[in-house]
């Protein structure tokens, strides 16, 4: 025994049975935890408050969460981290085992693995009891009819952006103190993290809504599986993939409760070794690599791409769960300097409505009338989901208020349609196809949360096409 | 800082010519002429007012609504760019001229009462403001963007919508600081750099509410003090 701290092992939901002393573990704690008095930092209550919460006024750290910012990934990094700690606790406390950690749900994975995991699904345990793992989700969800569609649950694109920093980039863009225009989420917020929330969480689900999200047991799982894809994307051989150096993210702190509810802080560098620094690690992460000596920061952080717009629609798109496409304008003069080093963005700005309808949209750009919908064509440029829509002018807690957007590297279409003499003076066809759960194998279509959602309209102000150079 | 310079130039060359009134709130206001200072009114009073009344907001306000300004011009093809921030700042300070008419139209009837005590009341109005939901809704007004179509007379109009709602949101946010700055008794341009850096940070703070509460206890401080000096 050489009293070095223990390493928490992270396993997949779907390779632990129902009844493995993990998942009931868990069940359990959750129950403990709601039994608490919801003013104790450790409660269920106010765990899932300082995500967010509708409750006024708020109490100390309530609606903490960090989205369409650069600190999205080190947040939900941290707060994980003594949720998990605060729910080992109420483990042992119940006689469960002392090195219980998360699960995470691999809905990337397919087949099966993208529909809700088993002990999840039922509002009543086999003894007859409430299942502390329930709650309301999309229609299909909880009956295991519908799975999480590939387009939505693939973490592909994400894990192939080459930057942590940068607009439509692994981790989000540089958040300023103002929002105008600036940060934003990044890939891996908007798919599969986003999309994931709007379809778990369906028309009245409480997944579908930041202020709601954590009070589903889920949703512990579903940000165990966006932690490890950030492991994984640091992981990539030999892609360089770094996060980010500059002192602004670095030395940026949160604060939490720990399990004696006790006030805590990290540093968003202070958490970037998941073994060294936070004592757990994934039951799929590849060996850690080798901690890179501090550099320099790039030439893109001191030097940010200079902006330029070429094309922008002006009128607002309407999405209620059909097929839309629109045509973005690229002005002839703008768009004539398209130099090997420029690449092309297109952005949705302005997005607005209600509520989250729970459907998410995949994008394409060039989609041409004949050819069909397809992820994996490399027309499709992302997706967009509306995770967050409720608050964001208005958000709860001590944030400033943005404006909710997306934003999708076009450059390759772009290039292809420059080399044809169709880009600079022509109309660039952004197609917006929504996504549903996927019916199972025999499983009627109307078993499974429709996309439509005429009741509940989205409106993109505005579709706007940028170089950066 | 060139706005910053004008306008500390044009106060100290006020010094010499604006009589020492105390019971009067006017000489706090260079640029306003000895005729106004005395409770005159009159065409040559606005004429000299109006034009500082703008080089004192811009002074004042500019400095937060900088990013907006550069939200315009980046979301405008490069060759509209200038006029887009032209519209947008010209929106923007018309709104905080027709304020300044209105705050000089209100102000009148005080024009008589001893200003080391009508300052500190009126500061701690707005330390008090600081706590509204009114000033946050004005706070998430300021943070407001707007779809900006690329060109023609459309652009032209969501582009002084855009310095409309701007505007509005701030001089709803600011308005009871700048009364109750325009109100204080002594060294009106350290006055003027207090409440623009509270306003700035305000606007610009990663914390709005915890910014909009520091900004109450000082403002709620230093009223207090003026308030002890008058008694």
């Amino acid at each position: 025994m050489n009293g070095a701290p223990p390493v928490y092992v992270r396993r997949d939901i779907w390779s632990l049975q129902p009844d493995d002393p993990i998942v009931t573990a868990y069940a359990a704690a959750v129950k403990t935890m709601r039994e608490r008095p919801e003013d104790k930092p450790t409660s269920w209550t106010y765990q899932a408050a300082m995500h967010g919460t509708y409750e006024e006024p708020d109490k100390r750290l309530w609606n903490e969460c960090q989205h369409g910012t650069w600190y999205f990934l080190p947040w939900h990094r941290m707060f994980l981290y003594y949720f998990e700690r605060i729910v080992r606790a109420a483990v042992i406390e119940n006689g469960g085992p002392a090195d219980w950690a998360l699960p995470y749900w691999n809905y990337g994975l397919g087949g099966d693995h993208a529909k809700l995991p088993i002990a999840f699904r039922e509002p009543t345990l086999a003894n007859g009891d409430e299942n502390p793992l329930f709650a309301e989700r999309a229609d299909g969800m909880n009956s295991g009819n519908g799975g999480l569609p590939g387009w939505a649950a693939s973490p592909k694109e994400a894990l192939e952006r080459p930057a942590f920093i940068g607009k439509a980039e692994f981790g989000g863009d540089r958040t300023r103190p103002t929002h105008h225009a600036k940060g934003g989420g990044g890939e891996l917020e908007q798919t599969p993290h986003n999309v994931v929330h709007g379809l778990v969480g369906g028309e009245q689900g409480v997944m579908r809504d930041p202020q709601t999200a954590a009070t589903d047991p889920i949703f512990w799982l579903h940000h165990s599986n966006i932690d490890r894809i950030w492991s994984e994307w640091i992981g990539v051989p030999g892609a360089g993939h770094e996060d980010p150096s500059e002192a602004p993210w670095r030395a940026h702190s949160f604060s939490f409760f720990d399990e004696a509810g006790a006030t805590a802080a990290l540093r968003c560098d202070g958490v970037l070794a998941t073994i060294a620094d936070l004592g757990y690690t994934y039951d799929t992460e590849p060996p850690p690599p080798v901690a890179p000596a501090p550099v320099a920061p790039s030439d893109a952080a001191v030097n940010p791409p200079e902006k330029e717009m070429i094309g922008a629609t002006d009128q607002e798109t309407v999405l209620t769960g059909e097929a839309v496409t629109v045509s973005v304008a690229i002005d002839e003069r703008a768009a004539q300097h398209f130099d090997s080093q420029v690449h092309a963005y297109l952005n949705v700005e302005e997005v607005k409505g209600e509520s989250n309808p729970g459907t998410g949209y995949a994008v394409y750009a060039n989609l041409q009338p004949d050819e069909s919908i397809d992820a994996q064509s490399s027309r499709h440029v992302g997706n967009l989901s509306f995770f967050g829509i409720e608050r964001s002018g208005d958000p709860a807690g001590d944030q400033p208020p943005h404006a909710l957007g997306s934003s999708y590297e076009i450059t390759a279409i772009a290039r292809e349609l420059d080399e044809r003499g169709e880009w600079a003076g022509h109309e660039l066809r952004v197609t917006f196809e929504p996504l549903s759960l996927v019916p199972g194998e025999g499983v009627a279509h109307h078993e499974v949360e429709s996309a439509s959602h005429p009741e509940r309209p989205v409106r993109l102000g505005r579709l706007s096409v940028f170089y950066d150079a | 800082m060139l706005v910053w310079l004008v306008y500390s130039t044009l106060w100290v060359q006020s010094l010499g010519r604006v009589p020492e009134a105390k019971t009067s709130i006017w000489w706090c206001m260079p640029g306003m002429s000895a005729a106004a200072s005395n409770g005159a009114q009159g065409v040559t009073s606005a004429v000299s007012w109006l034009p500082m009344w703008l080089l004192m907001s811009a002074a004042m306000t500019l400095p937060a609504v900088l990013p907006a300004a550069q939200h315009a011009a980046v979301n405008s093809f490069r060759r509209r760019r200038s006029s887009a921030v032209a519209v947008f700042l010209g929106t923007y300070l018309l709104l905080w001229l027709a304020y300044g008419i209105a705050a000089d139209a209100a102000l009148a009837p005080l024009r008589a009462a001893p200003a080391d005590l009508i300052f500190p009341l009126a500061l701690a109005t707005a330390a008090a403001y600081e706590l509204t939901p009114a000033k946050r809704w004005a706070v998430n007004r300021c943070h407001r963007t707007t779809p900006l179509p690329p060109s023609g007379l459309r652009g032209i109009a969501s582009v002084g919508r855009f310095g409309w709602i701007n505007a509005s949101g701030c001089v709803a946010s600011c308005g009871p600081a700048m009364l109750a700055m325009l109100l204080a008794p002594t060294a009106q341009p350290l006055a003027m750099a207090g409440f623009t850096i509270a306003m700035s940070y305000g606007r610009l703070t990663r914390r709005p509410r915890t910014g909009r509460r520091r900004v109450a206890a000082c403002y709620a401080i230093i009223a207090s003090l003026f308030m002890l000096a008058a008694l």
